[in-house]
């Protein structure tokens, strides 16, 4: 089993809110390593909405995500296309 | 203000006839915001008190109600999914995005595998099993600090609620069409509801929450369908097919009428007919008086879907276009693309005609540093409107932007609230020409020479109007608040509301004051309170040399037939001697006696406000 961990910045105005949360769990699921999202002392499934939400992530704040899987380049895969849909803040106001 | 009930619309003794097998005859009563009277058949959508059964299934069982649950579930998936693929339009992304994140959360285990224990373990049924996992991820959004996270618990709710009601073989959605005579009652009416309800035949509302500005209210007034909402209880006492006559204009809502009730209602309903058949007689006709002074008559609208409801009534432009419902739609401060696009959509739907756009009248307790919005009600006397707009300018630009842009599509007027010094004004202007440089240089075309106003609702803008007036294109003067400012009067609290007086001498003395100062400086003066839209203060507002009134669509007609009954020297002759008055009371008398003749439809003129003192 490998791991890889990553911070990420959430820079679109509305933070991890529902449509973006929806937008990053369609993402992780269709990728296979397990996605999970810590924000402080709380971490999360990140291909679980409801988790997502949950971190109640607002703009400025750093999330980190930790993916789990047997294939470190799908690992780092997975990684590299959750940060570029949070730096490209979800296609929020293009 | 309150309105008296019409002699004949006590219960006379054919309530007391029995018809209704079971259900209790009686009388409700709520805001009435969109006027008239409808008559037909309860239509419950009921979101709020699902009853589902509740029982310890045997271990044989466990399987079946496991594989009700994914059913239901999957069925739920497939019916979100078919909704955002037929959701188009410029929204259309926004609405799939949040569809798609409502399908994300029936496949979360945070919901689904909660569910499915509950069955397993505790040998709870499926409806008992899903509630309480429902129930449990709901108790997790509580706990959070954030208020945007934490209202996610309704989109658990309504995921929550459609899963239920397919585990129960009920309807899950507003049906593609309703019964003949469906008047729709519901304790509240999500967005998705009203949005199908748009494109339904239905008589009428009725809701259990809900005020004059509720989405539902704008709904039924742009349909022009009766409604009433804050009706508290009535989604307890109705089931669907009950009958029921809601009448709009006076708030109230008639369960299981009697047929003579129902007789009557229908002979009101008539004339209802009749006056507006009458009033849109006058649609093309001008504002007026019997001497040939003409008057503006404008619309305030909410949203873009107004418009052609406001041409109908006869209004020459909008006087208002509010835009604080844009902010409370996103939760957030919009984007310069949204306000863009709601503010094109107006200029487009206007057909040449002229919309002035307020910009937005919030108070800075909504705003969160995120962007987001919080809360309803602004601060009366806090950071609000302009004040707000100066601390935080990149709100203001954003919107100001968005509205220079749309000034290619139509002629588009920027209006400032709140507006209490020359300094604030000046600092507005500033603005606006921050953006129009800004469009310059990246050539994006704009209107250059797009008209300035604000309103005069601070009595400190009435007191310095001869320099304002030099300073900005036009003045429309709020009443609402100009009298709640000058009166100290809160009219929302009930110990002095009596107090909340429109012809009290020292608001005339102002309005006088306001008028002869744009005038002077050779502007125009509209007005856009409640005001503007009382037929028994036409006189009033004519003698005062206003040149524009903006109000509510379904005024206009009422307005303009009394304005065309007036003669302006008798209205300018009336009002000298209304500024001499000492008090209320004096000015109300004196109004009273001088009103013209107004022939037309006793109905037509019906749904007028009594005047100040007698309500």
């Amino acid at each position: 089993m490998a791991e890889l961990t990553r911070d990420l910045l959430i820079q679109n105005e509305l933070g991890l809110h529902a449509r973006a949360a929806a937008q990053l769990v369609n993402l992780a699921g269709k990728h296979k390593p397990d996605l999970h999202l810590r924000r402080e002392d709380l971490e999360v499934n990140g291909k679980s909405i409801m988790g997502v939400l949950m971190l109640a992530a607002a703009k400025g704040t750093t999330v980190t995500a930790r993916a789990v899987g047997e294939d470190e380049a799908a690992l780092r895969n997975l990684l590299d296309e959750i940060e570029r849909l949070v730096n490209n803040k979800f296609g929020e106001g293009k | 203000m309150v309105k008296k009930p019409p002699a004949g619309s006590a219960r006379g003794p054919e309530d007391t006839a029995s018809e209704g097998e079971g259900l209790v005859r009686r009388k409700l009563t709520g805001i009435g915001v969109s006027p008239g009277v409808a008559i037909g058949n309860a239509y419950l959508l009921d979101r709020a008190h699902l009853h589902f059964p509740k029982r310890h299934v045997t271990a044989q069982e466990v399987d079946a109600e496991l594989a009700k649950l994914d059913q239901a579930l999957a069925k739920s998936v497939n019916q979100l999914q078919e909704m955002a693929d037929r959701v188009k339009g410029p929204l259309g992304e926004d609405h799939s995005l949040i569809l798609q994140a409502h399908i994300l959360m029936l496949k979360d285990p945070h919901l689904v595998d909660v569910a499915r224990d509950a069955i397993r373990k505790d040998h709870q049924n499926a409806e008992w099993a899903l509630r309480r996992a429902v129930a449990t991820v709901k108790q997790t959004f509580d706990s959070l600090s954030d208020e945007y996270f934490r209202e996610r618990r309704s989109d658990v709710d309504f995921v929550g609620d459609r899963v239920l009601r397919n585990l129960m073989g009920q309807q899950a959605d507003v049906p593609e069409s309703l019964p003949k005579d469906a008047i729709v009652v519901a304790r509240d009416l999500s967005p998705a509801d009203t949005l199908s309800l748009a494109r339904q035949q239905l008589r009428g509302f009725v809701t259990e929450v809900g005020g004059p500005t509720s989405h539902t209210a704008i709904l039924a007034r742009a349909l022009s369908i009766p409604a009433v909402v804050g009706v508290e209880g009535v989604s307890e006492l109705l089931g669907s097919g009950d009958a029921l006559i809601v009448d709009g204009s006076r708030g109230e809502v008639l369960i299981a009428p009697s047929r003579m009730v129902v007789a009557k209602y229908r002979g009101i309903r008539r004339q209802h007919e009749l006056a507006n058949e009458e009033l849109s007689a006058l649609r093309d006709a001008p504002a007026v008086t019997l001497d040939g002074r003409l008057i503006r008559m404008t619309a305030n609208i909410e949203l873009d879907e107004e418009i052609p409801h406001a041409m109908a009534a006869g209004a020459e432009g909008v006087g208002l276009y509010r835009t604080e419902y844009l902010f409370l739609h996103h939760r957030r401060v919009p984007t310069v693309e949204e306000h863009t696009e709601s503010y094109t959509a107006v200029a487009q739907g206007m057909g040449g005609k002229p919309a002035v756009v307020r910009t937005f009248d919030l108070g800075g307790d909504k705003l969160l540093p995120g962007g987001q919005l919080l809360a309803e009600h602004s601060n009366a006397l806090g950071l609000r409107a302009i004040r707000l707009a100066v601390k935080e300018p990149l709100v203001m630009l954003t919107q100001l932007e968005g509205i220079l842009r749309a000034s290619a599509h139509g002629p588009l007027r920027i209006m400032l609230p709140m507006v209490g010094s020359v300094e604030e004004l000046r600092q507005a202007k500033l603005m606006i020409d921050e953006c129009k440089e800004k469009l310059r240089v990246a050539g994006v075309p704009f209107d250059e020479r797009i008209p300035v106003g604000m309103m005069i609702e601070l009595p400190s803008a009435v007191w310095v109007a001869e320099h304002l007036a030099k300073e900005c294109d036009f003045f429309s003067i709020g009443t609402n608040d100009l009298i709640q400012y000058s009166l100290a009067v809160d009219r929302h609290n009930e110990h002095v509301a009596h107090l909340y007086q429109p012809l009290h001498p020292g608001i005339l003395r102002a309005l006088h004051h306001t008028v002869t100062a744009a005038h002077a400086a050779g502007i125009r003066v509209s007005m856009c309170g409640e005001m503007a839209a009382e037929a028994a203060y036409a006189g009033v507002l004519l003698g005062l040399g206003l040149d524009e009134l903006s109000m509510p669509a379904m005024a206009i007609p009422r307005v303009k037939h009394t304005i065309r009954h007036w003669k302006q020297t008798d209205a300018v002759r009336l009002v000298k001697e209304l500024l001499e008055c000492a008090t209320a009371k004096d000015v109300e008398v004196l109004l009273v006696s001088n009103q013209p003749e107004v022939e037309l439809h006793p109905m037509a003129l019906k749904p007028s406000v009594a005047p100040a003192g007698s309500a």
